[in-house]
């Protein structure tokens, strides 16, 4: 990380000594001042006013030291709405924002099922759902079409902190559930009750026990740091503030070796959460697929298990601004797939059979156009 | 003591102003004794509709990746419009979306001055405001000159601009008269407090 030149510094201090000790969490000047006014206000909320100064050089401090603001705060903004953020729990992304936002952009109200099904894996503070069913509920207006959702994950502090930011969205918990599961564990059964029940357990645990219902939309923002770059490319902040659970995959190598990892091992291991939830995908005959990824080289990796699947008619990868009017086209197993819109590689995005309909048809003529098939 | 004695003569103004007002025929503008009165006046001009083809969106949060690996806190956003080539930029709030909303209307605000000059949006705020400001400094000058002969109330009652202090990017020129609608009145009619001789 480069150092602050000593000239930024003497500005800060002219300005504010406290914008000093930001600067070097904050990077630049106007950060700092953003951050500092933000801390000043939310200390000016709290109760007992008298401590005010003490209860915001507490704030700076932690902030300096690294901290999140979001855990700061307590909170972070999602595309129109504010989660609730605490410890234990990844902070929402603006980038996931704009996949979501994206994706509810491009369904048609009409042509859509009736009671559209919706799965949201690892879902974390629940931001995904709730944005899903905040932007849908706005489009939907005009029509009967609605979205229910189910959301499952690992962490049972997630869980109580995705409830909780349910309850602060009215009317969102006639749509949306939550559920612990376990996303890579494949069983039918529930052998341990002590551990987080496997997918389909926990899907069955929802609709009662029978055939397996199915999901029109699948959605994830998995794990997908390898723990090379979870060690040398991942902000201070995140590594020793937000959970590893919600970063890094776990190393499932038998017998596990840290020396020597290739650096294919070190991405399959990134890329461990795909394979699971492209199985589930099928066994739910899922239609549409939004899945966020770290770069766009995983991306490609990701884009080519779906391409491989051979059940999708379509991929796409979607950088962090997929609406900006920018396309391209990579070959993946001689296959061409469009790259979307502006920024970093950030989500692929796939359908097959109906899903087709329910898109924006300007966009599904243009992807009849380049269907999925092997060269 | 001083407020109760001022809060009095301005209730016993406006009585006498009410009794002048059914009284006499209306010849002139009616004077305006508290900022209250914008309903009365004519709403503003809209701010003109841009469209989002001739704009340019760019959120700030600079180069590197993104996504779980890194926590910007970022959420400023700068748009360009295409055809004048102005930028402005909203850095105001932890909300992308709320700072994308600020600044479309910094940029109507700044196209619309540019475009219709004296007959824009901030034009006529700005004109309202001076007016307001201009009666209300006559008004109190009036006021001091009566009541202040040989004392030391002889004040005007200027100083205090009412801009509330929103630091923004694109703060210049479109943001002078913003946020003060209604308070600057208040704050130029208020005398000062400590000088206000009581009534007789």
């Amino acid at each position: 990380m480069p150092r602050i030149s000593p000239s930024l510094i003497r500005q800060a201090s002219h300005i504010d000594q406290r914008l000093v000790r930001l600067l070097p969490i904050c990077r630049d000047l106007p950060s700092a001042r953003n951050e500092l006014r933000w801390l000043a206000e939310h200390a000016a909320t709290k109760p007992g006013n008298e401590h005010g100064k003490r209860l915001l050089e507490y704030y700076i401090r932690r902030r300096a030291r690294g901290e999140p603001l979001q855990y700061i705060l307590g909170t972070e903004y999602f595309g129109d709405l504010e989660m609730k953020c605490r410890p234990g729990v990844l902070i929402p992304r603006p980038e996931t924002a704009a996949s979501v936002s994206h994706l509810a952009s491009l369904l048609l109200a009409r042509q859509l099922p009736p009671r559209l099904r919706v799965l949201d894996l690892c879902t974390g503070t629940g931001c995904i759902p709730l944005l899903l069913d905040h932007e849908l509920r706005k489009r939907f207006r005009d029509s009967t079409t609605s979205a229910e959702i189910v959301a499952v994950d690992i962490s049972p502090k997630a869980l109580a902190l995705a409830k909780e930011n349910l309850a602060a969205q009215p009317g969102a918990a006639d749509f949306i559930t939550f559920h612990p599961a376990d996303v890579l564990w494949d069983s039918d059964t529930n052998e341990n009750l002590n551990e987080p029940p496997s997918l389909k357990e926990a899907l069955h645990a929802r609709h009662g026990h029978g055939p397996m219902r199915n999901y029109d939309i699948l959605i994830s923002n998995p794990p997908y740091i390898s723990p090379k770059a979870f060690r040398t490319t991942t902000a201070r902040s995140v590594r020793h503030y937000e959970p590893k659970l919600a970063l890094v995959p776990p190393d499932q190598r038998t017998p596990r070796s840290y020396d020597g990892v290739t650096s294919d091992e070190d991405d399959a291991i990134g890329d461990l959460f795909y394979p699971a939830i492209l199985r589930h995908a099928q066994d739910l005959d899922v239609k549409i697929m939004l899945l966020e990824v770290g770069d766009l080289a995983q991306a490609l990796r990701v884009a080519g298990m779906i391409v491989r699947q051979g059940i999708w008619d379509h991929v796409e990868m979607w950088r962090d601004e997929p609406g900006y009017p920018v396309i391209e086209s990579v070959l993946v197993d001689g296959v061409v797939i469009t790259v979307r819109g502006r920024g970093s590689g950030r989500s692929v995005f796939a359908f097959r059979g109906e899903g087709r309909w329910w898109l924006d048809s300007d966009i599904s003529n243009e992807w009849a156009s380049t269907p999925v098939s092997k060269a | 003591m001083t407020e109760i004695a001022y809060v009095a003569r301005m209730l016993l103004r406006r009585l006498w102003t009410s009794h002048n007002a059914l009284t006499q025929t209306h010849t002139q503008h009616t004077r305006h004794l508290t900022s209250t009165h914008t309903h009365l006046e004519k709403a503003l001009p809209p701010r003109p509709k841009i469209l989002d083809s001739e704009i340019q969106e760019s959120f700030l949060k600079g180069s590197g990746p993104g996504g779980q690996k890194i926590n910007k806190t970022s959420s400023a956003v700068q748009i360009k419009h295409l055809p004048t080539g102005i930028v402005v930029k909203s850095q105001d709030t932890r909300s992308r979306e709320h700072n994308r909303k600020l600044a479309r209307n910094l940029l109507a605000e700044k196209l619309d001055q540019m475009e219709k000059g004296e007959g824009s949006r901030m034009a006529i705020k700005g004109a309202r405001m001076r007016e307001k400001k201009a009666s209300a400094d006559k008004k109190a000058r009036r006021k001091y000159r009566k009541l202040g002969e040989g004392k030391a109330g002889g004040k005007e009652g200027s100083g205090d601009e009412g801009m509330v202090g929103v630091e923004s990017g694109a703060g210049d020129e479109a943001m002078d008269g913003e946020d003060v609608d209604g308070q600057a009145g208040r704050a130029q009619e208020l005398p000062p407090k400590t000088k206000v001789p009581s009534p007789g």
